[in-house]
């Protein structure tokens, strides 16, 4: 098959099966072989990841993509300087799904490109390691889940905590029964925010291919800047688009996989800077017995994340940490730090009425530690094919609250029952219709992958 | 006797084209105290400088150090205790002459023990005026209120004509001390930087890369190579501002010279750096003669506006803006670049768009020039 073929072959398999996995080679590596890569999206994100990947001695970095050429230069010097190689930059990323030497595409664009980039690079017989959220909506989930195991493929999710040595302590020390019976987690991102201003339309600047830059999304007049965050079509919100870190690891913990219910305060409260998604969001899941609330909220200058601690000798500071995770149990609280921080366990008294810390796992770690580990795990599931520490299924779940919550706002903070074995609402056409993203032609989530 | 020193002069200076990609040569420099009648003593310091081409558009930016004998650190002569015609700006070449009012007794007193250097760096003059700003400075979180997407106005400023160079870095370097701040390993890469470190901690870079930009610069390293020059960095407004030009290129006082393209997207205008065969800066590559860094100024007849050398590609340039989105609240301290770099695709050299980068990186596409002007506005 030539390549144009292939090309034109993957244009028209939107929204028909593909067989292309059969046809690559990407099925296994050997542990002498370098693993090779793409990275798509080469904004703040992607050169976050580069920044790691430059580092490895088992990788080779192929090409560079980005639908903003001018993206190219940043980039390249950062896998130039750490590997010593030149990657080949490419506008358009079906280019590295038709090397048939790739072993795996890096996905780091924003939200929208994610679920069906994932899905086509499946097709296309590649390993994916997607950054979050995974999905713009359930059904998105749904369908790369669908790929990733009809072509058998590895397909890890951004979503780097879970990589931290301290989660699996924090799972036994929950799962021995010393915390209680755990009634509740709260998710927190309550931190200081703004607003932010949009700047007026402009030409579309040489070397953007903005079809392709907006992608699923509608091709709305450009504007420089980040002023698309502000529009459903194309972005989760900067609320839920974060919190899902906080919310995968608290589902980790409870070791829940979907809520009976959910329910929604919260709005545009704080900013009028033309943005569609809340600055102000709380939401309650009610898994049976256990709750988890997520508070979310960017008018909170007292507090910050542990990464950003100004004082190392308060570390970790549970009390102003914008992102910790608490677990609650009839014995015992469980503070979880995200970017490092570890966990720390309290116990009331009830004789002297005074609590006090009775297990830790306090844990620093330096920036992007935790994205190297993940990638450690990344990679390691590619050579052996075993399942990833945030496989697309667990990234699919968690972000379904992230969803769910969303949906509930939408809906002006109704609260909205789930079936979460058939991953829909209950009696609930109108919110049954926010299950599915809108998609410009032809980037559209094919019904069959 | 007092002792004297003039800038250092680079071998080359004499005989290369690109003679004022280093410091503008000074000579003759002489210092003493003098008494005045009601005002008690002062210091004056005289020198000549030598640029013929020096004028209120493209005048030096002149800076002195001094100290009180060889042992001691050298000191920053600020210049609101500086009177003549020799600091600051200087529009005219010939010979200068520096009051230095605000010396401490100490100095007056040990005059014997003091030394005084002068350096004079190329700048050109940005008049004062309305400019159309495409950008959006910061992602939209310049706090100063004054800069829309429609219409600015800055006040008049200079800028340096050139990125900083390899030679005036090495010359940084050995002046603040050997204890390496500001020097990096990498940089000794020849075919990106050239700057050396001897095993005695003096500095020296690698013939024929002394007109070369310097690079593998932190956000911090060109702070602090600024603030021993008594410049800052540009924001990215300025430097919008100096690449695409102000709706009058004399500014809004005299208003005579409108600008043929107040929006251009390049210093030179709209033609990419490629365009129909000709190479109008340092972009990826080797078609524009340079598969890496190339020295400053090699593409003169592309400048900007006002006269300003390299400001698209060749190496990105580091601004005081900060960066930030909602997600992180302003605490990752990402710093915007603007211009693009030796590794950017043509197009990603242009004038409006910015990329953003940790202000710790010492990357081998990162350098800087300065700036003099009012205080920067967070």
């Amino acid at each position: 098959m030539s390549t144009l073929k292939r090309r034109s072959f993957l244009k028209s398999s939107l929204g028909a099966a593909a067989t292309l996995a059969a046809l690559q080679a990407g099925a296994g590596v050997s542990a002498n072989d370098k693993i090779i890569v793409g990275v798509m999206g080469l904004g703040g994100r992607g050169k976050a990841l580069l920044a790691s990947l430059a580092k490895r001695s088992d990788v080779h970095i192929k090409y560079l993509c980005d639908c903003d050429t001018r993206m190219a230069g940043a980039a390249t010097e950062i896998v130039m300087e750490g590997l010593d190689e030149k990657p080949t930059f490419v506008q358009d990323f079906r280019t590295i799904l038709d090397d048939p030497e790739v072993h795996a595409l890096i996905c780091s664009t924003s939200d929208r490109w994610h679920a069906l980039a994932t899905i086509m690079a499946c097709q296309a017989g590649k390993d994916v390691y997607v950054e979050k959220p995974q999905s713009m909506s359930v059904w998105d989930g749904q369908q790369m889940i669908a790929a990733s195991r009809k072509y058998e493929r590895i397909v890890q999710v951004g979503m780097q905590t879970r990589s931290a040595p301290y989660v699996q302590s924090a799972m036994n020390y929950i799962q021995s029964g010393k915390l209680g019976d755990v009634m509740l987690a709260r998710v927190y991102l309550m931190q200081a925010g703004g607003p932010d201003p949009t700047a007026d339309e402009q030409p579309i600047p040489d070397g953007l291919d903005y079809d392709l830059w907006c992608g699923p999304s509608p091709m709305l007049p450009y504007r420089p800047g980040l002023w698309f965050q502000k529009h459903w079509d194309f972005y989760n919100g900067a609320l839920t688009g974060d919190l899902i870190h906080q919310v995968d690891i608290a589902r980790l913990l409870i070791g829940k996989k979907a809520p009976n219910s959910v329910f929604s305060a919260g709005g545009v409260y704080r900013f009028d800077d033309g943005r569609e998604q809340p600055d102000t969001q709380f939401s309650t899941f009610e898994f049976d017995k256990v709750t988890m609330m997520m508070e979310g909220g960017f008018w909170c200058p007292y507090n910050h994340r542990i990464v950003h601690l100004p004082d190392k000798s308060k570390f970790p500071d549970w009390q102003f940490s914008a992102t910790k995770i608490e677990v609650l149990g009839t014995q015992g609280i469980m503070y979880f730090g995200r970017h490092g921080g570890g966990w720390e366990v309290f116990e009331g008294d009830g004789k002297t009425r005074s609590s006090k810390a009775v297990a830790s796992e306090l844990s620093e770690y330096k920036w992007g530690g935790i994205i190297d580990l993940h990638f450690d795990d990344f990679f390691k599931c590619i050579r052996d094919r075993s399942t990833p520490k945030t496989d697309v299924a667990d990234g699919h779940h968690s972000m379904n609250l992230c969803h769910l919550a969303n949906i509930s706002n939408r809906l002006g903070n109704q609260k909205l029952r789930w079936d979460g074995e058939k991953e829909e609402f209950i009696d609930h056409p109108e919110a049954n219709r926010l299950l599915r993203a809108k998609y410009r032609a032809p980037w559209v989530i094919p019904e069959t992958v | 006797m007092f002792r004297i020193y003039a800038a250092l002069l680079i071998a080359t200076l004499a005989i290369s084209p690109l003679a004022h990609a280093s410091w503008i040569p000074t000579s003759n420099v002489n210092v003493w105290n003098e008494a005045t009648e009601l005002a008690g003593p002062k210091i004056v310091i005289e020198y000549d400088l030598e640029a013929p081409d020096l004028s209120p558009a493209a005048p030096a930016y002149v800076f002195l150090h001094y100290r009180m004998g060889s042992t001691e650190s050298w000191t920053l002569l600020e210049a609101d205790s500086l009177g003549g015609n020799g600091a600051g700006m200087v529009e005219e070449a010939g010979h200068k002459k520096v009051i230095w009012w605000g010396a401490s007794q100490n100095v007056h007193q040990e005059v014997d023990a003091l030394e005084v250097q002068v350096r004079a760096l190329p700048m050109v003059a940005v008049p004062g005026g309305e400019f159309k700003l495409r950008s959006l400075p910061g992602q939209g979180r310049d706090q100063s209120g004054r800069h829309t997407t429609s219409r600015s106005t800055l006040p008049t400023y200079y800028l340096a004509k050139y990125e900083t160079t390899t030679a005036m870095y090495a010359d940084y370097l050995n002046a603040v001390g050997d204890d390496g701040t500001g020097y990096h390993e990498k940089m000794a890469n020849e075919k990106r930087c050239g700057i050396l470190r001897g095993e005695n901690g003096t500095y020296t870079v690698a013939p024929g890369r002394e007109n070369y930009p310097v690079s593998y610069v932190s956000w911090y390293d060109a702070v602090g190579f600024l603030r021993w020059c008594g410049l800052r960095l540009p924001t990215e407004s300025e430097w919008e501002k100096a690449t695409c030009g102000g709706l009058f290129l004399d500014g809004d006082e005299a208003k005579a010279v409108p600008n043929p393209m107040p929006e251009r997207r390049y210093p030179w205008g709209d033609e990419v750096p490629n365009a129909e065969g000709a190479f109008r800066c340092n972009f990826d590559g080797e078609e524009d003669g340079y598969p890496n860094v190339a020295p400053v100024g090699s593409f003169a007849k592309f400048n900007s506006p006002y006269g300003a050398c390299d400001l698209a590609g060749n190496v990105n340039e580091w601004t005081i803006d900060w960066y930030t989105t909602q997600h992180h609240a302003g605490l990752d301290g990402y710093r915007v670049t603007r211009g693009g770099s030796w590794l950017d695709v043509p197009e990603g050299c242009d004038g409006v768009s910015g990329a953003t980068l940790l202000p710790y990186k010492e990357s081998s596409i990162m350098g800087f020039r300065g700036v003099s002007g009012p205080p920067a506005l967070p």
